[in-house]
C-alpha cells in the first residue's frame, strides 16, 4: 500500500505484445528489460531485438502505458525509458537504405539507432502503407508519438487510455 | 434439372484472391512467392490475408487512425506499378 501522499510505485513488470510475432505475449521487466513469456492483458507493444554480438539476451525496445489508469505512455529501449510526454521523437530514411531513430530529450539526443531498412520480402502489389508500419516498430512509434495527421495531443491520450486499459491479443 | 452446386473454393486464401489482385495491379505472383508472403503473414497475424482492424485497433489507439493509416499507399509499391502516391 503507498504511503499517504505517495505516488503508487510502478509495477515491476507489464505485459506487451510482440510486434513482430502474432499471439506471442512477453511480460517485461521495467527495470532490467528483460523478457519473459507472459499472458493476459496487453499495455503495449515490444520488438524484441537479438543482440548476438554480445552474446546477451534480447534487448527490447517498447512502447506501452503501466497498466490501468495510466496517464504516461512510455518508450523503453533496454533498461532505459523516456515519459513520452517529456522527449520528441524522429525516424528517417537515410541515402543508403538505413533508418535512424532518435530520441530528443531536453539536452539533446538520448538514444540513436540505426537499424537495416526492414526487408519487404517477395513483390507483393497489396502492400501498403499499414504493411510498412507493421514492418518497423520505429516507425510506427514515431508516427504514434508525432502523428501530424492527427491532432498529437488528442492521439497521444487515445494512446495512453488505450494501452493503459489494456487488450487481449487477437 | 437442378443448377449445379457451387464448387467449394480451393487453394490457399490468398490464392483465390490472386485474380482479382493480379487484375487490379497487373502484377503476377509466382505460388512460391503466394506461399513466402502467407506464411509472412501468418507469422505477424495469424492470418494469411493479413491483419484485422481490430489488429490495427490495438496497435493504433483510435480507429480514425487506422482508417488513415489504410488509405496510404507504400511509395516503393507506388513506383513499382507506377501508380500514384497516396501518402
Amino acid at each position: 500500500m503507498a504511503a499517504l501522499g505517495m505516488p503508487p510505485a510502478p509495477p515491476p513488470a507489464v505485459v506487451l505484445q510482440d510486434y513482430d510475432r502474432h499471439g506471442r505475449l512477453w511480460s517485461l521487466d521495467i527495470a532490467t528489460g528483460l523478457l519473459t513469456p507472459a499472458s493476459g492483458r496487453c499495455h503495449g507493444f515490444v520488438r524484441v531485438l537479438a543482440e548476438p554480438a554480445r552474446g546477451g539476451p534480447p534487448v527490447p525496445a517498447a512502447l506501452y502505458a503501466e497498466g490501468s489508469g495510466a496517464r504516461t505512455l512510455w518508450l523503453q529501449y533496454g533498461p532505459e525509458r523516456w515519459d513520452c510526454s517529456a522527449v520528441a521523437v524522429r525516424q528517417a530514411s537515410e541515402p543508403d537504405g538505413h533508418r535512424l531513430f532518435t530520441v530528443f530529450g531536453a539536452r539533446g539526443p538520448e538514444l540513436e539507432l540505426r537499424y537495416p531498412a526492414p526487408d519487404p520480402g517477395p513483390s507483393d502489389p497489396t502492400y501498403d502503407w499499414i504493411d510498412t508500419v507493421a514492418d518497423d516498430f520505429f516507425l510506427w512509434a514515431a508516427e504514434r508519438l508525432t502523428d501530424g495527421a492527427e491532432d498529437t495531443t488528442d492521439a497521444l491520450r487515445a494512446l495512453t487510455e488505450h494501452f493503459a486499459t489494456g487488450f487481449l491479443s487477437a | 434439372m437442378p443448377a449445379p452446386r457451387p464448387r467449394p473454393p480451393t487453394g490457399t486464401p490468398l490464392q483465390r484472391r490472386l485474380p482479382l489482385l493480379t487484375a487490379l495491379s497487373g502484377a503476377v505472383l509466382s505460388p512460391e512467392a503466394v506461399e513466402e508472403l502467407e506464411a509472412r503473414t501468418m507469422k505477424e497475424y495469424g492470418n494469411p490475408l493479413g491483419p484485422t482492424a481490430d489488429q490495427r485497433f490495438a496497435a493504433y489507439g483510435s480507429r480514425a487512425a487506422v482508417i488513415s493509416a489504410a488509405t496510404r499507399s507504400s511509395a516503393a509499391v507506388d513506383q513499382e506499378l507506377g501508380a500514384e502516391r497516396r501518402p
